[in-house]
This record gives structure tokens, sequence and C-alpha cells, in this order.
């Protein structure tokens, strides 16, 4: 994959691998209601972004 | 905070707080080495950035196992929406930003970015669609000597990054008479390519040239090149005033 920046980190390794299921998350949501990922999900497909803030 | 960042941005995805970052480091997602990135970019150490993950993307299968993983090496880089849902998903999205039209030599050129904004180190992706008029063919890679392959280049701005573009496969194509082995493109194909400027700028003007040379089974074209501006606006500019 194309990166601007290279910190040499290979994330192969780092947080969930390929193939393995995503570990259960149960986390508030923006209205405060606590959200399951898997159980969210409803049986469809997902895109799990991990960003660092809203703030900055 | 995420319930106004919601409204304000119109956000109607969820988006989850991990307070205490415990489910990112139970994940072993903590970014560990956020003060060395922001050392890295000369900014001073920092005690409220600790607790962020890797900035990256989990693609789910309908079993909620990880079918891939996007990740950045640095906190400051972001794909868009578009890119992810094209990237990640490979979905079509059906919104990109505006598209800018050039034709020449028996090809239609369209080129457009995901996005009319980009944010500081934000990736966006370029597209240039190329039809090509039927019976002609243009020249991909590789390519004998002499020739003109098809090539994209965006002009130079300061802090801007190019990636390499992910070109279609060419098919092979032999010229009777023609010692050589060509390789063309024929009908319509599309090249993407990832573009990130990395300077606070304000609003620019990306300049795209598409180059190629048009042939048919017994005659060709001049080779050409196309000049296709493409205006991109700074978003922090839009949301926020400049930091200065």
């Amino acid at each position: 994959m194309t990166t601007v920046t290279d910190f040499g980190i290979d994330f192969s390794t780092i947080g969930p691998v390929v193939g393995a299921r995503f570990p259960e998350v149960t986390l508030p949501d923006q209205d405060g209601t606590l959200v399951q990922l898997h159980q969210a999900r409803g049986g469809r497909r997902a895109l799990v972004v991990f960003h660092r803030s809203a703030s900055w | 905070m995420l319930h106004d960042f919601a409204t304000r941005y119109g956000i109607t995805y969820t988006l989850l707080s991990d307070g205490g970052s415990k489910v990112i480091s139970a994940l072993g997602l903590l970014n560990t080495q956020v003060y060395d990135h922001h050392a890295a970019y000369g900014i001073p150490k920092q005690e409220r950035v600790w607790g962020v993950p890797y900035p990256g993307v989990f693609v789910l299968d309908a079993q909620g196992c990880v079918v891939q993983k996007r990740f950045q090496q640095s906190y400051r880089e972001r794909e868009t929406g578009v890119g992810l849902l094209e990237q990640g998903f490979g979905v079509a999205s059906s919104e990109h930003g505006t598209a800018v039209y050039g034709q020449a030599a028996g090809v239609q050129v369209r080129a457009y970015l995901d996005s009319d904004t980009y944010r500081f180190f934000q990736r966006l992706w370029l597209t240039v669609e190329l039809t090509i008029a039927p019976g002609l063919h243009v020249y991909g890679q590789p390519m004998p000597a002499g020739y003109a392959p098809l090539s994209i280049d965006i002009a130079p701005v300061a802090g801007l990054v190019v990636g390499p573009p992910q070109w279609p496969t060419p098919h092979p194509l032999h010229i009777a008479g023609l010692p050589e082995q060509f390789y063309v493109y024929e009908g319509t194909i599309t090249v993407v390519l990832p573009v990130t400027l990395t300077a606070e700028a304000d609003d620019q003007t990306l300049q795209v040239t598409v180059r190629y040379q048009t042939c048919s089974s017994t005659e060709c074209f001049v080779p050409c090149a196309l000049h296709l501006p493409l205006p991109v606006q700074a978003a922090d500019h839009i949301e926020r005033p400049r930091r200065r």
C-alpha cells in the first residue's frame, strides 16, 4: 500500500489479523447507547475505522 | 463530544467512544509511537495525544471475520470515505468530486478526485477514465522504445505526494510486419492513483496531464497530451480559520 510517511511499522501482526473473527467490542455511541459491534452489524459486512480523536 | 461532532458534520453512522483507550489497548492497537511520530514532524511532546489508536480500518465479512486491514503509518494520514468504500469494499461510490473532461485522437478522458475538498495529509484517489473509440487502441506497458505508452502526471505542487498509478492489465497485440510485441488498451479503462497534500495550503488546482498515442490496425495518430485542471478546496479552510 502506498504511504506518504514510512515509520517502518509492520501492521500485519498489530491488532486482529486477517482471517480471524474480530473480537466483540461493546462501547457507547454518540448518543450514549451501548453498542455491541457484531450484534449491530446484523449479519452484514462492516467497516471498522480507528480514528485518533474527534478533537484533533 | 461525539454527539456534537456527529451533528456538526452530519454523520449518521455509528461513532464509538473508547474512554481510557481500554478497547484499543486490549486489541493491541494503542499507538505506542505517537510521541516519536510527533517528534518526527517537529512537534513538541504533548501528553494529550497519548491514548490514540494506530490509524486504520478493518473490513469485516458477514460472519464478522477480518477480510482486509488497511493501516496508515502515521496518525496524520487518513483516507476519504469514498476511498475507503472503493478501496476497502470494492464498492463504486455514487459520489465523487467534480469531473473534468478532455478529448483528442479518438479518446475521451474523464478525470475526478474522490472529493472536491482535501484535508491535510488526507489521501485522495484520482480516477482517470479513458474511453477509446472502437477500432482504436492506446499503448500500455511494457512498451518498445520509440513508442508512447499511456502516462498520467500531476504537475508538482508544494507538499504534493503522488503514489504509483494502478494500471489495468493491457492485452498483447502483434502487428503484422513489426517485430515488436505491444501491449494495448481498448474500450473503456480506468486508472487510479493516490494523491496526498502534505502542506497546509489553500485551495489548489491540480494540473493533470494524460499522454497517450492512439492507433488503429493500420495507422497512428501523433502522440497527444491532454491537460486537465482539477480544482480542490482546502476543507480545513472551510471548517475553521486557518492555523497560523
